[in-house]
């Protein structure tokens, strides 16, 4: 069933005007994207990054004030949404409440002028697909968070879309069930092969589902990576920052490969070899080096000498915090059943894993300060 | 049987315990009094005159009279066909206005609540007023205008034409706070699965505010057979069930046949009521699926906006013209006929009126803080205490909402024209009748209002060392101030324009400015009624000028003060 699309966004902009009327938001600022067919993209970042209206915008319900929207090869800027071969899973589900479960996912096909007896059958093939069989005549407020969800999702997925768009579709779940219905999203956007964008401010959620994330902020694009590119090779202080937990340590670059990747860098006193952009890096760039809290190994005796000021015990991690000269690090000790635990107040030693040192190049304005 | 005793038990023993302080068990059974006293005694007293005979015999003969009664008869089906009529219009008006705001990208939506507010702040007869010299035999338009001889807008079209603009502004209301709450998200998801906007408006927003539209039906239906003032002034033959009682009971001094008129105008009242609150507000779709998203995005599509738009407008402009008549009016020296300047309708009206004007006002001014301090009294005991009896407050205050003011008038005749409470002819029964039908509008504030402050903070006054009387005065009434001052106003808009209640209740002690506008409008005197309207207009603005001064003194925001 699947009709795979790829999606292409060129400069797009969107601006609004402010409340008062009187001055201009730039709420998508030139962003241009090329989407795949069959992936699942991500677009993260923080409220009010601009991601919701480029769905939005995807979906037809914004007007873009500049650029273009391509879907498969067309122009789709200009048609409305009920003509746009896209689908849509909205963050309140937005189920219509006056229909049942089984008219609420037929709804769209009979725009399709589908006849009564298709329109069963895909409807009921879908309800066994997202695990609804036999809710058909639940109203869908006798329905859980989760099951309104699938529902959601089944009435998005039976219009066989080009596209499917998720509006965080599971931010009003529980934590438990948020990870399980992640899963299931991905098993079935797998098992279908559909194009999928997806928009969340949860950064677990975009790794575990993502062929690729595109990470916003204020706008425009930061980064646009794969999980693992994302969290290991962030190109600015704010990717590192926003997606898992990262301290930054200041270096002074002192010496770059030939390969423009892998640096000496300056830091805590004593240099490490760490990986940066490419060629990002020169020789004497104040750079920030993200140091992972996971990538650090505490010893009693080591190169760099730290002072322990917080020490606190949370189950799965130990979390202290270190005071090595004017830095802070925050470092987490996985399964500390069994292993050393240091005090406030003990001096330690720190081996930090050199595959996780990341080097930043400090931004201009960052330097002047 | 035995479960009964359990509840029983349980419910004296959770009354014990509130009743534990005092003051609050003096205050809730004053409450439990007063409420029987001037709601429901009354109206048991007319049903039970309903069913006696002149010379005391039980009997159904009133009942039976009311359908072989020709004129009985008339008035019943008069007031269906009325409110039916009306209803359908106005429903139909108010959802085209609802619309226009909850979805359509214009500009100038101010103008439609100023509008809406309109009718709740006018003497009772100032649409009739207007129309009559509008459209009238010699009316503006009809004869100056148009030069039509004999036309008639006395009866059914007149009366269809003033109710239908007075009450839409309620359809209004209640549906456009239905229509903006609907997540915006379920219209565009329709849009997303393929509709056009004609199927997303047919299969999704309509069905959507569908018990609103029944809810607005019912309301304004309500409000049509009750009505009392519109076909006394511009009625004319037509007699509906509200006038019928007046007719008949004042008419004929046959006070036990129209308190059978009286019973069946609140069997109606009561049935329509209960149908709205009861069965309608339970299938309300609109707040289940939780937070809305985002804010909707107006329809701009000319083709929809301009004829929707346009006679929203229109209707709007006809709506402020027919208000703005009034006190043009008052300066002129004899409608239809000379067009010439005058003054000489106020010389007249403080002549004659300067009694009823002071009356009126102080009356109002004595029953404000009366209605106002009750109704936060009672929607604090209603959503914060519990006890026996609190069932019985509830219900009595929503009960007399629904009831007709006739009813409640030709009631109070019955049941305080003799001891124990005898109070008929005086200023204390005219008060009570001010305070009860402006009473449920400020417990029904104060109760929505209150159920949004979280208990917490009042338990944490307690906790404190405050007292009860403490807690209420120094927390509770200022975190519902709004609430409280947006009482006072409407209690005092409605006890200065009130008149199917007391018209049953004046007397040559006291005169009231709205039966002088009646008696006015009845004898064709338009330039007096209007002068007598505008003068009532002026210190009713008065009125909501000074209080919102000291509100603003105090402190609280004045957006959220509402007068409905």
């Amino acid at each position: 069933m699947s009709k795979q699309a790829s999606i292409q966004i060129k400069n797009l902009v969107k601006e609004f005007q402010t409340h008062d009327g009187k001055g201009i938001v730039r709420a998508v600022d030139d962003v241009s994207v090329d989407i795949a067919s069959g992936k699942f993209v991500t677009l993260l970042g923080p409220s009010g990054c601009g991601k919701t209206t480029i769905l939005r915008m995807i979906a037809g319900f914004e007007t873009a004030t500049s650029g273009d929207i391509i879907l498969d090869g067309q122009r789709i800027n200009d048609i409305t949404p009920d003509k746009r071969d896209s689908s849509m899973v909205f963050q309140s589900y937005a189920l219509f409440p006056h229909y049942n479960v089984f008219e609420n996912v037929a709804y769209g096909l009979v725009n399709k002028k589908l006849g009564k007896e298709a329109i069963k059958e895909k409807v009921m093939q879908m309800l066994e697909l997202v695990g609804l069989k036999g809710l058909e005549e639940r109203s869908t407020n006798q329905l859980s968070g989760g099951q309104q969800q699938r529902v959601a999702l089944a009435r998005a997925l039976v219009m066989e879309p080009a596209v499917l768009l998720f509006d965080e579709p599971l931010s009003n779940l529980d934590a438990k069930l948020r990870v399980y219905m992640r899963k299931e999203i991905r098993k079935i956007q797998q098992r279908i092969g559909l194009t999928s964008i997806y928009v969340t401010h949860d950064q677990s959620e975009a790794m575990s589902l993502s062929d690729k994330i595109i990470i916003m902020n204020k706008g425009h694009i930061e980064q646009v990576g794969s999980p693992t590119e994302i969290y290991q090779r962030p190109v600015s202080r704010f990717v590192a920052d926003f997606i898992g937990n990262a301290n930054f340590v200041d270096g002074v670059v002192k010496e770059v490969e030939p390969d423009g990747v892998t640096a000496t860098v300056t830091m805590l006193g004593s240099d490490f070899v760490v990986h940066g952009q490419p060629g990002q890096l020169t020789a004497g760039d104040l750079v920030d080096v993200v140091v992972r809290p996971e990538a650090v190994t505490l010893l009693d005796k080591g190169l760099v000498t730290a002072e322990v000021t917080g020490s606190t015990y949370m189950g799965a991690v130990h979390d202290y915090v270190l005071k090595i000269g004017s830095n802070e690090l925050n470092v987490e000790a996985f399964n500390p059943v069994g292993k050393k635990i240091y005090q406030i107040g003990d001096m330690v030693g720190l081996q930090l894993d050199r595959n996780s040192l990341h080097a930043i190049k400090k931004a201009k304005e960052a330097e002047e300060k | 049987m035995k479960s009964l005793t359990t509840s029983l038990t349980s419910q004296l023993r959770t009354t014990r315990n509130t009743f534990r302080d005092p003051v609050v068990a003096v205050v809730a059974v004053t409450m439990v009094l007063t409420l029987f006293v001037f709601v429901v005694w009354p109206l048991l007293q007319v049903v039970k005159q309903s069913l006696y005979t002149t010379t005391g015999q039980l009997s159904l003969g009133a009942y039976w009279g009311i359908i072989t009664t020709r004129e009985n008869y008339k008035a019943f089906t008069n007031t269906m066909t009325l409110a039916v009529i009306v209803s359908v219009l106005a429903t139909v008006i108010g959802f085209l206005f609802a619309y226009c705001t909850s979805h359509l990208a214009i500009r100038g939506k101010k103008a439609f609540g100023l509008m809406a507010l309109l009718p709740m702040v006018s003497p009772p007869f100032s649409v009739a007023l207007s129309i009559i010299m509008l459209f009238g035999s010699r009316g503006l338009i009809t004869y100056t205008l148009l030069g039509w001889r004999d036309t008639n807008i006395y009866g059914l079209p007149g009366l269809i034409f003033v109710q239908t603009i007075s009450y839409f502004p309620i359809a209004y209301l209640l549906l456009a706070g239905m229509l903006r709450s609907i997540d915006p998200s379920i219209e565009d998801a329709a849009r997303d699965l393929g509709s056009s906007k004609w199927r997303t408006f047919k299969t999704v927003t309509v069905p959507l505010v569908l018990p609103g539209i029944a809810n607005a039906f019912l309301l304004v239906f309500i409000k049509s057979v009750a009505d009392f003032a519109n076909p006394m002034a511009i009625g004319g033959n037509f007699v509906t069930l509200a006038t019928q009682i007046y007719l008949q009971a004042i008419g004929s001094y046959d006070i036990q046949g129209g308190a059978a008129v009286a019973v069946v105008l609140l069997n109606i009242a009561i049935v329509l009521f209960i149908l709205s609150k009861y069965w309608l507000e339970k299938k309300t779709y609109v707040t289940i699926t939780g937070k809305s998203s985002r804010e909707r995005n107006m329809i701009e599509d000319k083709s929809i906006v301009w004829p929707v738009a346009g006679t929203c407008f229109a209707i709007t402009g006809l709506v402020l013209c027919i208000y703005t008549l009034i006190p043009i009016a008052s300066f002129i020296k004899v409608w239809g006929m000379n067009y010439s300047f005058t003054t000489e309708h106020y010389v007249y009206a403080f002549e004659v009126g300067m009694r009823a004007i002071r009356d009126t006002t102080l009356l109002s001014i004595i029953a404000t803080p009366i209605a106002g301090l009750l109704g936060m009294i009672i929607a604090f005991l209603i959503v914060r205490k519990k006890f026996i009896g609190r069932g019985f407050i509830n219900f009595s205050s929503l009960l007399s909402i629904a009831v007709p003011g006739t009813v409640i008038g030709i009631g109070y005749i019955l049941t305080f024209n003799t001891p124990p409470v005898q109070i008929t002819g005086t200023a204390a029964i005219l008060v009570a009748a001010f305070v009860v039908r402006s009473l449920p509008i400020g417990i029904r504030a104060g109760v929505s209002s209150l159920q949004q402050i979280d208990p917490g903070i009042e338990e944490a006054a307690a906790d404190l060392g405050s007292n009860s009387t403490r807690v209420f005065t120094t927390v509770t009434l200022p975190l519902i101030k709004n609430a409280f001052f947006g009482g006072l106003i409407y209690a005092f808009i409605r006890s200065m324009t009130s008149i199917s209640a007391v018209i049953f209740l004046v007397s040559a002690n006291y005169s009231l400015l709205t039966i002088l506008i009646l008696d006015q409008v009845e004898e064709t005197k338009f330039g007096v009624a209007s002068a007598f309207s505008t003068v009532l207009i002026l210190i009713v603005y008065a009125a909501i000028l000074l209080i919102r001064l000291l509100l603003r003194r105090l402190g609280a925001s004045q957006t959220n003060i509402e007068v409905s």
